[in-house]
C-alpha cells in the first residue's frame, strides 16, 4: 500500500520541448487517479515519469515517502499496464506474468502459487498455457492486468489501457478493473482521454492540457464546478454549450448576445469594467418548458433520437448561437419546430473569456 | 488466384517442370558421371547410372584426386564446414550485439557508429582483399582457421537486417522488461533473441552458404595443402596437367561439395521461410 506524491514535476524534452509545466498532486494511499486530457497533453510522460521510464527535468517524486527519482523502474515496486499490452510474444501466458516474479529471484512454488491465484482472479487458469497471439484482444488485456498483479505493487499504472478495445468490451474491462482495484485497494493512475472513462473509474481525476494542470477533483465536483473553460468543454457528452455573453453590472443576470436576459444566483464575482463573459450550459441542463415560462426558445435544425435520449442541434432564436440541448427520453420535436427552453441559474457556469477561469 | 483454367494450369505446370529440367541437368550429369569409371566417361556423356559410385565415393572422400595432389575431400569438406560454420557463428554473433547496442543504447556518436558500419557494405571482400591479406600475413594467421574466418565476420548486412528487425520490436517490450526488473543483457537473451529466431535462421542459412562458397579468400590466404577448402579443392581438380582428367572423381567432389548447403536448407526451410516472409509480434 502506498502514497504517491508529485512536486513540482516538470520536463523539458531535448530541443526546449517542453511537455509539463510543474505538475503537482498528492495521490492518496488506496486511491484511484485518473489523468485525463485530449492527446498530446503530457499524460503519459507524467505517468512514464512515476514508473521511472521517463526522468524529470526537475521536481520530486516520492512513493511512500521515498524519493524516487534516480530509481529504476524495477526498484520502484510499481507494475505498468501498457496500452498495446506489451505481452512477450513467444512467453505463454503463465511464463509472461511468472517473468517478473523470476526476475526477482522468487521461490519457484511461490511463483506458481501467485500466478495460479491471479489467474483465478482474472479468468485466466484455462489460458496460461497459450500464447498472446491465441488469444483475443480481451484476454490479452486481462493477461497485461494479471502481470500487474501478480507482482503484487505498491502502485498500478495503466497507460490508456483500453483504448484497443471494441466499444463494448471496454465498458465490460472498466467495471473490471473498478472492481479489481476496489477489492485489491493497490493505488492506481489511470491516464486516458476517454472521459467516460475518466468520469466512471476515477476517485479524483487530474484534469491535464498542454502539460498544465487544468483542475484536480472528484468526477462530480470537475462535472458541477469546472475551473476552467477547457474542463468545461472536455468533460460531458455532447460537450457544454459556450456562448459568449454579457455580464449586467447589478450581477443579477448574464445577458445572452443583445437582449436575452439570464438570472443569477449568488453572483459575488463582479467584472470590473469589461464585462464580457463565456457563459456555459450543459445540453442536459437545458430542459423543454411551456412557451410561457421559456427564457429562449431554440430553432431546431437536427436531431439525434437515441432512444434514451434526444439530442438537439439547433440555433438560438435571437442571437444565432448555435445550441445543444439533450431531452431525456423520446421527444416529439422535429426540424424547423421552436423549441422553449429553460435553465436553473445553479447550472450556468460563467467564465471569463480571456483567462478561461471560472467566476461563479 | 483462384481461377480455373485447365490450359493455364497445364501451361503453367510445362513452364514449371521445363525450369526445374533445366536447373536440374547439370546435376543430373554430375551424378551420373561420378558413379562411372573414368574411362567411359573420358569421351563420352553417360546417360545412366554406372557401378562405381561407392567406390569413387570412397576414393574421394579418403584419397582425393592423386593427378591434383591427392589431398582427402573428407578433409576439404572439414574445413569448409568449419569456416562456413565459424564466418556464420561469427557474424550472427558479432552483429547481432552491435544492432542490439545501435537500437537500445543511446551513446554519443550511436548513428555515426551505425553509418560506419554500413558504409562497409560498399567495400566486399574482393576490394580490400590485399589491405586485409597484410593485416592477416602480420598477424600470422596464415593457413589457419582463424585466418579463414576472421575477415569475413565482421558483416554489415546481417547488422543492418537486425537492426531493421529490433526496430520493429515495440518499444513497450523493452520497457515493460524494464519494469518486470530484466537488465539489458537479460532482455537481450530472454526477449530479443528468442523473437529473432526466424531471422537467425534464415540468416544461417543464407551466410552458411556464403561461407562454403568462399573461393578467393581461401585460396589467397592458404598455402598449406591441410588447409584447402572444397570449392578450392574441385578447382584444383579441373586442370590437371599430363594426366587423365578423372571426370568421375572431380564430379563426386562437386556432388559431395552441394550436399552441406542442401542440408542446411532443408532442415531449416520453415523457419527459413517465416524469417524471410512474416514479421512475428
Amino acid at each position: 500500500m502506498a502514497t504517491v506524491s508529485i512536486k513540482n514535476a516538470t520536463k523539458t524534452y531535448p530541443g526546449n520541448v517542453q511537455a509539463l509545466h510543474g505538475i503537482s498532486i498528492d495521490i492518496k494511499d488506496g486511491e484511484l487517479i485518473v489523468i485525463v486530457g485530449p492527446s498530446g497533453c503530457g499524460k503519459s510522460t507524467m505517468l512514464r515519469m512515476v514508473a521511472g521510464l521517463e526522468t524529470a527535468t526537475s521536481g520530486d517524486i516520492h512513493i511512500n515517502d521515498e524519493w524516487v527519482n534516480k530509481k529504476e523502474p524495477a526498484d520502484r515496486d510499481i507494475a505498468m499496464v501498457f496500452q498495446n499490452y506489451a505481452l512477450y510474444p513467444h512467453m505463454s501466458v503463465y511464463q509472461n506474468m511468472a517473468y517478473g516474479l523470476k526476475n526477482r529471484k522468487i521461490p519457484k512454488d511461490q511463483i506458481e502459487q501467485r500466478v495460479r491465484e491471479t489467474a483465478k482472479i482474472l479468468e485466466l487458469e484455462n489460458l496460461l498455457v497459450r500464447k498472446p497471439k491465441e488469444l483475443s484482444g480481451g484476454q490479452r488485456q486481462r493477461v497485461a492486468m494479471g502481470r500487474a498483479i501478480v507482482r503484487e505493487p505498491k502502485v498500478f499504472l495503466f497507460d490508456e489501457p483500453l483504448s484497443n478495445l471494441d466499444a463494448k468490451l471496454r465498458v465490460h474491462m472498466r467495471l473490471e478493473i473498478k472492481r479489481l482495484q476496489e477489492r485489491l485497494g493497490v493505488t492506481t493512475i489511470y491516464v486516458t482521454h476517454d472521459q467516460v472513462e475518466a468520469m466512471t473509474l476515477g476517485h479524483r481525476l487530474l484534469l491535464m492540457n498542454e502539460g498544465r494542470v487544468e483542475q484536480i477533483g472528484t468526477p462530480l465536483e470537475v462535472y458541477e464546478k469546472p475551473k476552467t473553460l477547457f474542463v468545461a468543454e472536455f468533460i460531458g457528452s455532447p460537450s457544454m454549450n459556450l456562448i459568449p455573453a454579457r455580464l449586467d453590472p447589478s450581477g443579477n443576470q448574464v445577458i445572452l448576445g443583445e437582449l436575452l436576459p439570464l438570472p443569477l444566483n449568488n453572483f459575488e464575482n463582479i467584472v470590473n469594467g469589461d464585462s464580457s463573459v463565456t457563459l456555459g450550459m450543459r445540453p442536459e441542463h437545458l430542459e423543454d418548458c411551456e412557451a410561457e415560462n421559456a427564457l429562449m426558445f431554440l430553432q431546431v435544425e437536427l436531431l439525434e433520437k437515441l432512444g434514451a435520449d434526444t439530442i438537439v442541434y439547433g440555433s438560438l432564436d435571437q442571437t444565432d448561437t448555435p445550441l445543444t440541448v439533450r431531452l431525456s427520453g423520446i421527444h416529439p420535436v422535429d426540424t424547423g419546430d421552436r423549441l422553449p427552453l429553460t435553465i436553473t441559474p445553479e447550472h450556468l457556469h460563467i467564465f471569463d473569456s480571456d483567462t478561461g477561469n471560472r467566476l461563479n | 488466384m483462384v481461377e480455373n483454367r485447365p490450359w493455364l494450369n497445364a501451361l503453367t505446370h510445362l513452364l514449371l517442370i521445363f525450369g526445374i529440367i533445366v536447373v536440374i541437368f547439370p546435376i543430373y550429369i554430375a551424378l551420373v558421371t561420378s558413379t562411372h569409371e573414368a574411362e567411359d566417361i573420358l569421351t563420352t556423356v553417360q546417360p545412366w547410372f554406372g557401378s562405381e559410385m561407392l567406390e569413387n565415393y570412397g576414393t574421394v572422400l579418403q584419397k582425393g584426386k592423386v593427378s591434383a595432389s591427392g589431398i582427402p575431400v573428407g578433409m576439404m569438406m572439414w574445413n569448409s564446414l568449419i569456416m562456413a560454420l565459424g564466418i556464420v557463428v561469427g557474424k550472427i554473433t558479432i552483429s547481432i550485439l552491435s544492432a542490439f547496442a545501435i537500437v537500445y543504447f543511446r551513446f554519443p556518436l550511436r548513428n555515426l557508429c551505425f553509418w560506419t558500419i554500413f558504409l562497409t557494405l560498399m567495400l566486399p571482400v574482393e576490394v580490400r582483399i590485399l589491405p586485409t591479406y597484410a593485416v592477416v600475413a602480420n598477424l600470422g594467421l596464415l593457413n589457419s582457421y582463424a585466418g579463414l574466418t576472421l575477415p569475413l565476420i565482421a558483416s554489415a548486412t546481417a547488422t543492418f537486417l537486425f537492426r531493421q528487425f529490433f526496430m520493429t520490436v515495440p518499444e513497450e517490450l523493452a520497457e515493460a522488461a524494464r519494469v518486470d526488473g530484466a537488465g539489458p543483457m537479460k532482455f537481450f537473451f530472454d526477449i530479443l533473441l528468442p523473437l529473432s529466431r526466424t531471422n537467425l535462421a534464415a540468416l544461417f542459412v543464407i551466410l552458411f552458404i556464403y561461407g562454403w562458397n568462399q573461393y578467393l579468400w581461401p585460396l589467397i590466404v592458404t598455402t598449406d595443402e591441410s588447409m584447402t577448402t572444397i570449392v578450392m579443392g574441385i578447382q584444383r581438380m579441373l586442370y590437371v596437367a599430363d594426366a587423365i582428367p578423372e571426370w568421375n572423381i572431380t564430379m563426386a567432389t562437386a556432388i559431395l561439395a552441394m550436399l552441406p548447403p542442401l542440408l542446411v536448407v532443408i532442415v531449416m526451410q520453415r523457419l527459413f521461410v517465416k524469417g524471410l516472409v512474416e514479421t512475428e509480434k
